[in-house]
């Protein structure tokens, strides 16, 4: 098992630099190359819960080191059930782009970064594969080079940079503070009386993963990155890079290593409750497809942090359970976006029209996941939703959870708007010899699909097996350092 | 202390350069400082943790990484839109 760890971050890492030489020796060598290495993270991460390690964690040289616990495995399984199924989308979706393997390059590059985010014990190697991953995304906005996606990505460059550099002065501080970078051991080098560095640096934490989390007072790049990335790179986005880059480390950073008080777990709150509203109200008069996923994506991260931020189990339970769900549900509806952007060539609701008899497949995937995200019972997302109302009422958070009610109503009715005018009415002009979408694409929407489904029905299971371990991870609080460092 | 001040002092003068300036030019070269700030702050809280250091180094060499893509946009940028006023990229709305 120790050999495994490792590997989730020396496989893409190896799958990007071999990528451009095999594409000379043959054009097919970069598709294989990279289902074989998505689909080997996905087993290897099935594997890890098969095996259901106890918390691990792996010493190497120059400070080095992995930890592995119940929060990790989550994101981890975000991260790889969506990387594989958006690696088989984009062999059908990226064939109208040229320099597809160094798409793939890119793309193995963020991976490797989201696996270093999320697997390291060290808040310095935190921050390389954070600027990792980050940078190979502004390059994927931008790989259409039309004007509109490099006027997104410098956008998103830009705020990004700013944020980089708040994250990385907090950590400067940090080190000069307690005179290590590694996770555990900060928290017990920690003056007890630095009560202003400390809030300091957690403001610059909360600024600085709050913009890569794209919550609302920082939240301007990502409608525009999203929609002007190809299909499946805003998946990846929306899906899992801004819960890797943002939502992981601040949680991480503030549950394990900071301590949360009550004023943090405030400004949380009432920054998921801000986030929830301004971005569903911002969605409702969107017509671009994706502009208007693009908005929802930041009113949902705004369910993770609420639920997050309300410190008690269930809360934490509801949040970290919604953030899986939406990784599930939001990337398919951006693959159900580009399904649509590649057959019909527009991204304007008001264009489409009918499209249910002419793509079934898209119809009926993008109609499970919409319905997920809006929390109609069975599928995931209503489950998630309905633990992080009941966790603010028990909490005694009433209004709170007056508005994330709000919240998901109008979700549902922006979701209403896009099934009638997308999929039903009449079929419009130019659209009466409209094709579904090709199979590997149609493959990877039905597969997502079902896991919306399936989660929901097995909620149970899932919940067992694969949130629990995370919520006892944040709920340990600073006990982190206990279960890695051993002693006292 | 000076060595804080000044680092403080550049990093609140990138700041200012990211958010106020249209030029892209001047917004890349505000990034930039920003970086010099941060490495600086590192070198000069290295003597508390005793003068060995790597961390400033690698905080160094990942702000190039970011600098290169900058720059690479930014004269993708002009090709495109043939100004690097960012006021009158406005492709993009809502």
């Amino acid at each position: 098992m120790n050999i495994l760890l490792p590997l989730f971050i020396i496989v893409p890492l190896a799958a990007a630099f071999i990528m451009i030489p095999a594409a000379r020796l043959s054009r097919k060598l970069p598709e294989i190359i990279s289902f074989l290495a998505t689909l080997y993270l996905l087993g290897a991460t099935i594997a890890l819960y098969w095996s259901r390690p106890s918390n691990l964690m792996l010493q190497y040289k120059f400070g080095v080191n992995l930890v592995l616990d119940g929060l990790s495995q989550l994101l981890l399984l975000a991260v790889t059930v969506v990387a594989f199924f958006v690696t088989i989308y984009s062999f059908s979706y990226m064939q109208k782009y040229t320099g597809r393997e160094k798409y793939y390059t890119l793309y193995f590059l963020m991976l490797a970064g989201m696996a270093g985010v999320i697997l390291t014990g060290d808040l310095f190697s935190l921050f390389v594969f954070l600027e990792m991953a980050a940078i190979s995304t502004y390059a994927l906005v931008a790989f259409g080079t039309q004007a509109e996606e490099l006027e997104a990505s410098i956008r998103y460059l830009i705020i990004g940079s700013v944020a980089s550099l708040m994250i990385l002065f907090g950590i400067g501080l940090v080190y000069a503070l307690t005179g290590t970078s590694n996770l555990a051991e900060i928290s017990r080098h920690l003056p007890a009386n630095a009560n202003f560095a400390k809030g300091f640096i957690t403001a610059l934490f909360l600024a600085g993963f709050g913009m890569k989390a794209a919550l609302v007072p920082f939240h301007s790049w990502l409608p525009d990155a999203h929609t002007a990335a190809p299909a499946p790179i805003s998946a990846t986005l929306s899906g899992v890079l801004i819960k890797a880059l943002g939502i992981y480390a601040i949680v991480r950073i503030i549950y394990n290593v900071l301590g949360i008080s009550p004023q943090i777990s405030l400004i949380l709150m009432v920054l998921g409750i801000v986030s929830i509203l301004a971005g569903v109200l911002l969605a409702l008069w969107q017509w671009d497809f994706k502009r208007l996923l693009a908005y929802h994506s930041i009113s949902q991260i705004g369910y993770v942090v609420l639920g997050v931020g309300l410190a008690t189990p269930l809360g934490i339970m509801g949040g970290l359970f919604h953030l899986l769900n939406h990784a599930i549900f939001k990337s398919l509806l951006f693959l159900n976006a580009g399904a649509i952007e590649h057959q019909a060539g527009t991204r304007d609701l008001k264009q489409m029209g009918g499209l249910s008899r002419k793509m079934p497949v898209t119809a009926a995937t993008s109609l499970i996941a919409s319905m997920s995200i809006a929390g109609v019972p069975p599928f995931n997302g209503f489950w998630s939703k309905l633990f992080i109302i009941l966790a603010c009422i028990q909490a005694g958070k009433l209004w709170f959870a007056l508005a994330a009610i709000i919240g998901s109503i109008l979700t549902l009715s922006s979701f209403l708007k896009v099934q009638k005018y997308a999929f039903f009415e009449k079929v419009k002009q130019g659209f009466e010899d409209l094709r579904d979408a090709p199979w590997p694409m149609c493959a990877a929407m039905i597969v997502l699909a079902l896991l919306c489904l399936l989660v929901g029905l097995l909620l149970p299971y899932a919940v067992g097996i694969v949130i629990n371990p995370a919520v006892v991870a944040l709920m340990n609080g600073l006990g982190y350092s206990r279960m890695i460092l051993g002693g006292q | 202390m000076m060595t804080f001040f000044v680092a403080a002092l550049l990093l609140s003068i990138g700041l200012y350069c990211v958010a106020v300036k249209r030029d892209l030019i001047k917004i890349a070269i505000g990034i930039i400082i920003m970086e010099y700030a941060i490495t600086l702050f590192f070198v000069a809280s290295a003597p508390w943790r005793g003068g060995e250091d790597y961390l400033a180094q690698v905080a160094a060499l990942t702000g190039l990484a970011t600098t290169i893509v900058i720059v690479a946009l930014v004269r993708r940028l002009y090709g495109r839109y043939g100004t690097l006023d960012i006021s009158q990229m406005r492709r993009l709305k809502g």
